[in-house]
């Protein structure tokens, strides 16, 4: 991804921002975007504003997600969307390849990649710093993983600022919110959404970036726009409730809080789907009885399965509270061993999913203290 | 020429024990050889001897109908061989069968029992050695208990 | 063009040797495509066509661009890799993971203890050791198994044991009515029986886990520095490139910065329970 964007800052009405996702399909991009669709906000294709969820917020809590009314009309009045970018990235089932036995022996047959480059509208800093993690884990590598990259060649990112977080919303925690970091072509923060003076600020962190937004109509940004954005970043920052300590912990294991959390827990795999950046897969392979062909899958697993760590015939993690350490522990404290980065971008989604209300946040502070 | 309290000081069994007890155990204990096959103890017999390996094989064992010597354990210098000695009803457990030729020092127990009786300070650090022996032993038998290159595995 | 790491490379089953009554050796060459010879302690992985792959360690390096692997009948994928026959297609890749540290062995006295089918990822290493015998000091292999039939590379020990250019034991848990060249007892009773050199000692251990923990403890007691005793450890592994997630042992990928792994860094990890 280019960086040597203008820096220049720029001011867009709501048109100009439907223009810019009209320029973006113009240039062959596959535009995605939040909507409201079952009841939640999530990503699906979108071809202009008018698809984004105006006026509507989100109201979240451990275990409990709602969509709200705002009486403001923004577009980006929530926090995140129910789901991450992930399964646009990374999806939920990927063919590695196919084979068929010959003559004179076997003929693989590897997956094509994806025929459109993809452009990600309105992209909170959470889930772009959990896009730059899953880069590390999944190109960065001796590896790199040919389907991730190929969905993330050409990958155009425009971030959105967050000026409502949610209540189970930890981003300044993990580094990566409110506002948006590093990483995307373009950067909005919506102002003063509910008045006249509705616009969108707008900076160009990239070259590509700055190209696109050359051709949408816009003015200068000046001082107010300027001061209007700062302060929402800080009355963003401010309205957080929950927090994860820095620094770093070895947590027991043997603290008795594992076996606590593990009597709420339903090992139900719902946080690791929703996070943005799990990765474990199971590979799989199945046949076509007919003509013998075979094929090579992998799927999205979770640590939280019995079978994710089987060995000999046995679960190495067998009980509940074994596979909650292991999800918590791998999450904040030995994925940054493993990649270089951290693990968590505090998006909270896994504590709003959560069917049993478990906070990470909470058993990350439990756990820290009898530390 | 090497005394018989040389050649116990040498053998780790001994190597730590008081000084003056080794010597009065020495006093019970002869050198010993057996040829290849000999039997050594007899399941049943009289648990009136212990010896300390200093060189060969000795397999440990019990005989069964149809399979000859079942070998459960195999002994080498440095090893113990018999501690049924310390218990009662003072017989042994196994057969005892040297699979190389075998030369060993034989402990009286007769003899050391009246040493023992007589100083039981001296009696605590020697039976604090045939625990390790028997611990180990233990260890090895449940270690193999647990069948750690079986099926399962 | 993207190489595709998922990818498998096809080799042909050259040879298939069968050890015991649940593993066989198999001598597999490239049918076009060679892919890097392993290092003694790497793994591949072995894919059996429309079954699925399994992480295999090299047990043999018999050069011509040949790599031979031992597979235990164990599960699905391995009782398919056991039944192929010579002429069969076998998907291969790799090699991955860390080898063996021969290199810093050299000039050391070695000392090696294998149980069960952990005797496979060893065997290149004694190969390896034999081919160069005078940079390496005193070198001794204690070889563990449940019984006399159970032991891998039988002739190959026997060759070993009879040339005394290194010091063999085999010992075999279970009960049995004859002796051969070995003992009945665990390896760490062996292990006592070996003189040991303390930090002049590389100690390089391969078996069940169980095992491991035993000989590990055993060698620091004898005085063998614990980053000079390297372990062999094994997780569920489904990618061997550190991308599935399976493998992990606390911070370790065990297909990356594994599979040997030095007795410092993972002891800790051994002894906590379900990591």
């Amino acid at each position: 991804m280019e960086t040597s964007g203008t820096g220049e800052q720029r001011v867009i009405g709501p048109g100009g921002l439907d223009r810019l996702i009209g320029l973006l399909q113009e240039a062959g991009y596959q535009t995605f975007g939040p909507t409201v669709r079952d009841e939640v906000i999530r990503l699906a294709p979108i071809t202009g504003v008018s698809d984004l969820p105006r006026g509507i917020g989100d109201d979240t809590a451990p275990g409990r997600y709602r969509l709200t009314s705002r009486s403001d009309g923004a577009y980006f009045g929530f926090a995140a969307p129910a789901d991450s970018w992930k399964p646009h990235l990374f999806p939920p089932r990927q063919v590695l390849f196919s084979a068929i036995r010959t003559a004179d022996g076997i003929r693989f047959r590897p997956v094509s990649p994806p025929p459109q480059r993809q452009a990600f509208i309105g992209v909170r800093g959470c889930d772009l710093a959990g896009i730059a993690i899953l880069d590390e884990v999944l190109l960065h590598g001796d590896h790199p993983d040919p389907h991730y990259a190929a969905r993330r060649d050409g990958l155009f990112l425009v971030g959105a600022d967050c000026a409502h977080p949610a209540a189970t919303c930890f981003c300044a925690s993990m580094g990566t919110g409110p506002a948006v970091g590093p990483g995307a072509d373009l950067v909005l923060t919506e102002l003063d959404p509910g008045t006249p003076r509705h616009r969108f600020l707008v900076t160009a962190p990239s070259q590509r970036g700055a190209e696109v937004l050359a051709d949408v109509p816009h003015s200068p940004a000046g001082p107010p726009d300027l001061r209007a954005a700062a302060a929402l970043r800080e009355s963003a920052e401010a309205a957080l409730v929950r927090q994860i300590p820095a620094g770093e912990w070895i947590p027991d294991p043997e603290d008795p809080r594992w076996s606590d959390v593990a009597q709420r827990c339903l090992a139900c795999a719902n946080c690791t789907m929703a996070c943005p950046t799990c990765f474990c897969v199971d590979i799989n392979d199945t046949n076509d009885p007919v003509t013998g062909a075979t094929q090579r899958s992998r799927a999205w697993g979770s640590c939280f399965e019995q079978r994710h760590s089987s060995l000999h015939g046995g679960p190495v993690r067998s009980s509940r509270a074994s596979r909650y350490r292991q999800w918590l522990t791998h999450k904040l404290l030995t994925w940054p061993e493993q990649f270089g980065t951290a693990g968590c971008v505090g998006c909270g989604r896994c504590i709003a999913w959560c069917p049993a209300d478990i906070d990470i946040t909470e058993e990350a502070g439990a756990l820290r203290r009898s530390s | 020429m090497t005394t018989i309290d040389d050649s116990l000081s040498a053998h780790p069994f001994f190597t730590d024990l008081d000084p003056d007890l080794r010597r009065r155990l020495a006093a019970c204990t002869q050198p010993v050889s057996f040829p290849a096959e000999a039997a050594i103890l007899r399941e049943g017999g009289a648990a009136d001897r212990m010896f300390a390996l200093t060189s060969g094989r000795v397999a440990v064992g019990v005989q069964t109908p149809g399979r000859g010597l079942q070998v459960i354990e195999t002994l080498q210098r440095g090893d113990i061989l018999g501690w049924s000695w310390l218990f009662a009803p003072y017989r042994w457990t196994f057969d005892a069968v040297a699979v190389k030729p075998v030369t060993a020092l034989e402990v009286r127990i007769a003899c050391i029992r009246a040493v023992l009786d007589a100083d039981p300070v001296a009696a605590a650090s020697l039976y604090r050695n045939v625990g390790g022996v028997m611990a180990e032993r233990l260890h090895s038998a449940r270690l193999r208990l647990l069948d750690i290159f079986g099926e399962g595995h | 063009m993207t190489v595709d790491p998922m990818l498998p490379v096809p080799y042909r089953l050259l040879d298939r040797m069968p050890e015991t009554r649940d593993t066989v050796t198999l001598t597999l060459e490239p049918v076009d495509e060679a892919l890097p010879p392993p290092q003694p302690g790497q793994f591949a992985m072995l894919w059996a066509y429309g079954v699925g792959e399994v992480p295999i360690s090299v047990a043999g390096l018999p050069g011509a661009r040949r790599v031979e692997h031992t597979v235990r009948d164990v599960g699905r994928v391995t009782a398919a890799l056991c039944r192929y026959t010579p002429g069969d297609i076998i998907g291969v890749r790799g090699p991955f993971g860390h080898p063996w540290p021969l290199e810093s062995a050299r000039g050391h006295d070695v000392v090696i203890v294998a149980g069960g089918i952990g005797l496979a990822p060893v065997r290149p290493v004694v190969q390896a050791i034999l081919a160069e015998r005078a940079a390496y000091g005193e070198v001794s292999l204690i070889v563990g198994a449940r019984t006399a039939h159970d032991l891998l590379y039988r002739e190959a020990l026997d060759a070993w044991w009879r040339e005394e250019v290194i010091d063999v034991r085999t010992t075999v848990d279970t009960p049995c009515s004859h002796w051969h060249t070995g003992s009945v007892g665990v390896v760490t009773q062996e292990l006592h029986r070996v003189p040991i050199t303390g930090a002049a000692t590389v100690a390089l251990v391969c078996g069940p886990e169980v095992m491991m923990r035993v000989v590990g403890a055993t060698l620091v007691d004898r005085g063998v520095p614990a980053e000079q005793i390297a372990v062999s450890l094994e997780r569920n592994m489904e990618c061997g490139i550190g991308q599935c997630g399976h493998c992990q042992l606390g911070a370790t990928l065990i297909c990356r910065d594994g599979p040997v792994l030095p007795w410092a860094s993972v002891h800790d990890l051994l002894g906590v329970s379900e990591l």
